[in-house]
């Protein structure tokens, strides 16, 4: 039991490195990953709090969570996306060199 | 009894990958691909970990159900990041080194 325990600790540290991505991100679809991140390693803590507390109906809570964190970071993605998506999407195909961007980063000496 | 915690382990070790590259990963593209494919294997890891430590019928059927919900959903949610990014025009890092910048001759 204590294993599952010091598991749950872990995937919360991580969590909050995963949070230290949603607070810095230069954009907002980086912010949008690390909160889906964020839910994925919630659910597993669930999942784990549900085993080691010997308390089988927090499964369900799981499900819930995982539905509703889903329809949530949709909504949030369609709020984003550009309203003349279609148009773009056609474009792209058509003309990548002027509408996908690129940044050169120099490493090494 | 053991090989359930065996696989949490093998979870986190997924689950740590996962929060390395989306800490260290130059542009959204890289991070979508760590996000979507080390948080995929993690829940996988830790639900079958949990089937073998877990007894009920029922409980395993919602364990399962879970898994099937994360495994439609986690894709489903990384394409969709990827084509706001890209729509929205996100960036590509495009690393160059020294011998890239010679052969170019700038």
């Amino acid at each position: 039991m204590s294993i599952s325990l010091a598991i749950i600790i872990i995937l919360g540290v991580m969590a909050l490195v995963d949070f230290v991505r949603a607070v810095i991100g230069p954009t907002a679809v980086d912010r949008i990953l690390a909160s889906s991140a964020i839910t994925t390693k919630g659910l597993a803590i669930i999942l784990l709090l549900a085993y080691s507390s010997d308390n089988l109906g927090y499964i369900d809570v799981a499900i819930v969570l995982a539905l509703c964190g889903f329809v949530g970071i949709l909504a949030l993605l369609r709020s984003l996306l550009p309203e003349d998506a279609d148009i773009l999407t056609a474009d792209i195909e058509h003309r990548p060199e002027q509408l996908v961007h690129f940044t050169v980063r120099r490493v090494g000496k | 009894m053991s090989i359930g915690f065996v696989l949490f382990f093998v979870g986190i070790l997924f689950f740590a990958l996962t929060s390395y590259g989306l800490t260290r990963m130059p542009d959204a593209y890289c991070r979508i691909h760590a996000v979507s494919l080390g948080d995929t294997l993690g829940l996988l890891s830790i639900v079958l970990g949990l089937l073998f430590l877990v007894d009920g019928v029922v409980n395993i059927v919602k364990l399962v159900l879970v898994l099937a919900i994360m495994w439609i959903v986690n894709p489903t949610i990384s394409h969709y990041v990827s084509k706001v990014a890209l729509l929205r025009g996100n960036w590509i890092v495009v690393e160059e080194s020294k011998q890239d910048r010679e052969a170019s001759g700038l």
